[in-house]
């Protein structure tokens, strides 16, 4: 009692002190996102008010009905969907019997295995900024400069030998007995991958497709650079253009816009944010 | 096992939504049996913000679809950022792909001269010579032939507050020593696009052309760090420093690129005097702003007769195709480049015509005391070189105010630097 | 005759067996799309190339202007800074944000997770929407709120984009705003996999938390530090989408970062040559990089 403070206090003290940092952390983290809701609630006279609130006297809501029925904010959105969903779908079908081949298949020199996935971690030493030029004059020449699909290819080569490397990673534990006993009943390696292997595969999949699907969202050179249109842009690009809108104030409707374009890969990962911790941290492990 | 199955339904979800709803903006029937391509600049266009202007881009465009049930429309829009938007479309037509129709920045349309159709069987002697001087010199290539339509304009000023200021200056002297002691009482005195952005340059060449500096020769080559025009560039950036260095401006204009970057500051209240263009007086009624702004010409080193600079937008045609330009032209005489249009199109964007046909005619809008102000100066007003390297002197001009701005770089030593890049 | 062997074996082997056939869509799509535009990009690095359809011809002269020029040492002074001190930020920040979770959920505190999500938020956002937040927040008009914040600590004027180097400085907290969230996972996955038995047999040895962190977790922890420095150094090397919406480079080229500056050559300048030029510098000081990390890392295994 006298010899100094019990492991108790000391324990309640200790967690005093983590619960400090939360919160310190939690208010870095979250400010910039708040200040910005809280601009993109206001009407147009309190924008400049000083000095400035946080709470907004009289919110309102015009600034998100101006970009989503006024501008082409929702199309960007919509852009950016679609981009994302068929280059999850791709990248995964790719990724799949890559994965495959890694995890199950007997290499005629293991060296091979090694460096095909040593190369799938090299090539993420490779920026889309050097590969966009050489891309650009490529898909100019084809004819294929405003192609979202031309757009979704280059995505998936960014994306499957990640995917690849992180779907090995989790084939690899997955027993080898379950495949056999399939290859015993007679299927064929495809038979086996996709009527066993992959039902097991899923949490590993929606994991991959997560990640994907963030990564992609936020891309901004590989569009900027293949897509001069600005009806096909993404929100990632197009929301450049609420920055500077030369005829008037537009600092709500660039606030609100920062907003809705966020809101989609903010709810994606709240809701999934297990899934996304999980395959963040196999990969990390595996590294 | 349920999580599972919530993971498998957003990933099926998520392939399935739909594709293909993000279509151009199209005026007329998919099936039309003539498509035109066009690329607008979004503030003079239906995609605008202002509703005058949307409201007249619109029910124009719309009107002229209807009568013209054979043609499809189909729109689309620069980027905000200008240089990076004619840039890509520069990269277009010479890879042969430009839209049929176009918007050009008119200090960007020298880059385009040889990717464009002469327009001169459309519009002879007469019509061009309605044209001010500098409209006319653009829109006609080295050749001689009419490549463009340049359908407004605008004029830069100094904008002041009457009851801040009684007599606004004419001199920078007189402006530095005005702003100062305004700023003394908590005011922001002298406020103006110090940045990277066109607008910075843009503002302040009239100060540099005042003094007889040139920023390229007659063969397009750059000049400005040569002889009395290195000095009068000189005399520029030294202006800009004392302006600092006096307490007359924030350091912070140099975050300003655009004249729309200065609009929050205005709106608060506490600007007594800024530089910026004719439209501004009609957008900060729109915004809200009740304070009573004048206007004068832009204060110089020395007294003497006002100067400008005047920019606008120039309507240009891509399409060889003989057909298709005859009914572009209906279009644009129809929409901004005939008398009537452009009368009624400057007077819902709020700029200046080009045709003194219009800027001298009896229009409510060119009667009213402001616009006949500007149109007043739009006399002394001249336009950015047309030399196609003008962009990047602009970019390297933008760097140099910048690094005297924020004391990086004496004026020397910043105009310097950009004379090198550019002259290596 | 060995070779021959091996080739009828392969032969015979069939073909779901053999993983090139398998493989062979990724490699197709990775030989299209990164080697061969890598192979373009230092090509054209040689060549005088402006636009796509103007001819080119070889030449040095990219290079030799470029190392020469006193705006690249400008330049990479400049990214050597942001990409040193957001390197540096994230992985400092990442560390002590992952300890703490971690110390939280050992704890079994309520709370923990909500701030690892909430960290993570900063992650999942597209860059330029980053660089507006930041920019917005760093209004220095009056109505901005940190200038106001500073007003309220006796700053009159405060000066956050609008000078060199606080305008760096910004650049940089904003960038590690953005990147902690990965640092932090990956060190949280790499404190998950440190057997808490070490922990137990550290307490009971009579090691506070301080010591804990010190002896136990940062030793364990060497691995996983090198594979995350590689990634965000490279990650660093070659962002400027949260730059151009936040200072574009400036004020004058104070916060141009290389990567940024490729972009001003290749899209405001038509400079295709010189872009690739910078491209094919900036990518091998990445590799560069990268190898001297690998090779610290081997050392370490080593000894």
């Amino acid at each position: 009692m006298f010899g100094g403070p019990s492991p108790r206090a000391r324990r309640l003290a200790g967690s005093a002190a983590i619960y400090a940092g939360y919160i310190v952390v939690g208010l870095i983290f979250l400010f910039p996102l708040l200040w910005v809701a809280s601009l993109s609630l206001r009407p147009m006279a309190e924008l400049f008010a000083f000095p400035p609130r946080l709470v907004p006297q009289h919110p309102t809501l015009a600034a998100y009905r101006d970009v989503l029925t006024g501008s082409p904010l929702a199309r960007y959105l919509l852009n950016s969907v679609k981009l994302v969903s068929a280059t999850v779908v791709c990248a995964l079908a790719i990724a799949v019997p890559s994965a495959y081949a890694l995890s199950r298949l007997r290499f005629r020199r293991p060296a091979q295995k090694s460096a095909a996935m040593l190369g799938m971690l090299a090539v993420q030493l490779i920026s889309p900024l050097v590969t966009a030029l050489p891309l650009y004059r490529w898909f100019s020449a084809l004819g294929l400069i405003n192609s979202h699909a031309a757009v979704v290819l280059v995505y998936v080569a960014l994306s499957a030998p990640l995917a690849t490397w992180m779907l090995t990673g989790f084939l690899d534990t997955v027993p080898l007995a379950l495949d056999e006993a399939a290859r015993i009943d007679g299927c064929t390696r495809l038979q086996s991958l996709l009527h066993v292997l992959l039902p097991v595969m899923l949490p590993g999949l929606a994991s991959t497709a997560i990640l994907l699907a963030i990564s992609t969202w936020g891309q901004f050179i590989v569009p900027f650079v293949l897509l001069t249109r600005g009806d096909l842009y993404p929100v990632s690009v197009g929301i450049l253009d609420y920055q500077s809108s030369s005829d008037s104030v537009s600092t709500h409707l660039l606030a609100a816009a920062a907003i809705l374009s966020a809101l989609p890969a903010m709810l994606t990962f709240l809701v999934l944010q297990r899934f996304i911790v999980g395959a963040l941290t196999a990969g990390a492990v595996k590294g | 096992m349920d999580r599972r199955r919530i993971v498998l339904a957003v990933v099926a979800a998520m392939a399935f939504v739909p594709t293909g709803i993000a279509r151009a903006d199209q005026y007329g029937p998919e099936s039309a049996p003539i498509h035109i391509t066009w690329q607008m600049q979004p503030t003079q266009s239906p995609k605008s913000s202002v509703p005058t202007v949307k409201d007249y881009f619109q029910s124009h465009i719309e009107a002229w679809a209807k009568a013209h049930p054979e043609i499809m429309l189909d729109v689309t829009f620069n980027s905000t950022d200008i240089n990076a938007s004619m840039t890509r479309m520069q990269e277009q037509a010479a890879a042969g792909r430009a839209p049929d129709l176009a918007m050009l920045d008119s200090f960007f349309l020298s880059r385009f001269y040889s990717f464009l159709q002469p327009l001169d069987r459309f519009y002879g002697p007469d019509q061009v010579n309605d044209f001010v001087a500098f409209a006319r010199n653009g829109m006609r290539g080295p050749d001689g032939t009419l490549k463009a339509l340049w359908v407004n304009t605008d004029v830069r000023v100094l904008y002041y507050r009457k009851d801040l200021v009684s007599q606004p200056p004419k001199t920078w002297d007189e402006l530095i020593a005005q702003a100062a002691e305004l700023s003394k009482r908590g005011l922001t005195g002298y406020l103006y696009p110090g940045g990277r952005g066109e607008g910075a340059v843009m503002e302040h060449l009239p100060m540099f052309w005042a003094q007889g500096g040139e920023l390229v020769d007659a063969a397009g080559k750059p000049v400005f760090g040569d002889g009395r025009n290195r000095t009068a560039m000189l005399n520029l950036l030294g202006f800009l420093k004392r302006t600092i260095d006096t307490g007359a401006s924030p350091g912070r204009v140099v975050n300003y690129r655009f004249e729309a970057d200065l609009y929050p500051e205005i709106l608060r209240g506490n600007v007594a005097m800024f530089l910026g263009g004719n439209w501004m007086a009609k957008q900060l009624r729109e915004l809200g702003d009740k304070n009573d702004w004048g206007v004068a010409p832009i204060p110089l080193m020395a007294q003497g007769d006002p100067v400008t600079a005047a920019g606008g937008w120039t309507y240009a045609i891509f399409t060889p195709d003989a057909k298709k330009q005859d009914i572009i032209v209906d279009l644009i005489n129809s929409l901004v480049a005939g008398p009537a249009a452009m009368t009624a199109s400057t007077a819902a964007i709020g700029n200046l015509p080009t045709r003194m046909s219009v800027a001298q005619g009896d229009s409510a809008y060119v009667k009213d005391p402001t616009v006949h102000d500007f149109l007043a100066l739009l006399r002394y007003a001249r336009a950015r070189p047309g030399a196609a390297i003008y962009p990047s002197i602009s970019t390297e001009l933008q760097v140099a105010m910048s690094d005297v701005i924020t004391g990086q770089q004496t004026p020397e030593a910043a105009l310097d630097q950009a004379w090198h890049k550019l002259t290596p | 005759m060995a070779q021959a062997d091996a080739l009828t074996a392969a032969r015979r082997r069939p073909i779901e067996d053999r993983p090139l056939a398998w493989l062979a869509p990724l490699f197709l799509l990775l030989g299209a799309l990164f080697l061969y535009p890598l192979f373009d990009v230092t090509r054209l690095s040689f060549t005088d190339a402006t636009d796509a359809a103007a001819p080119a011809h070889y030449t040095f002269a990219s290079y030799r202007s470029l190392l020469g020029s006193s705006e690249f040492l400008a330049m990479t002074r400049v990214t050597g800074i942001f990409v040193a001190a957001s390197i540096a930020g994230q992985l400092v920040f990442g560390l002590l944000i992952a300890a703490l979770v971690c110390e939280g959920e050992r704890r079994r505190l309520p709370g923990a997770a909500l701030v690892r999500a909430v960290v993570l938020v900063g992650w999942v956002l597209p860059g330029v929407v980053i660089g507006i937040i930041w920019k917005l927040l760093l209004d220095e008009s009056g109505a901005g709120i940190m200038a106001y914040a500073a007003s309220l600590l006796g700053a009159r004027n405060p000066i956050f984009l609008s000078a060199p180097v606080p305008a760096l400085f910004w650049v940089t907290i904003a960038n590690v705003w953005r990147g902690t969230a990965f640092s932090m996972i990956m060190q949280y996955a790499g404190m998950k996999t440190v057997p808490i038995e070490l922990y137990e047999a550290a307490t009971v040895d009579g090691a506070g938390p301080l010591q804990r962190f010190r002896y136990v977790t940062l030793p364990s922890l060497r691995g996983i530090l090198l594979i995350n420095l590689v990634l965000i150094t490279i990650a660093t090397l070659n962002t400027f989408d949260m730059v151009l919406p936040l200072t574009g480079g400036g004020p004058g080229r104070a916060t141009e970062v290389v990567a940024l500056y490729i972009y001003h050559l290749v899209f405001s300048d038509f400079q295709f040559g010189r872009g690739a030029a910078v491209a094919v510098v900036l990518m091998a000081i990445g590799l560069v990089l990268s190898a001297c990390y690998a090779h610290i890392l081997q050392r370490e295994r080593a000894a």
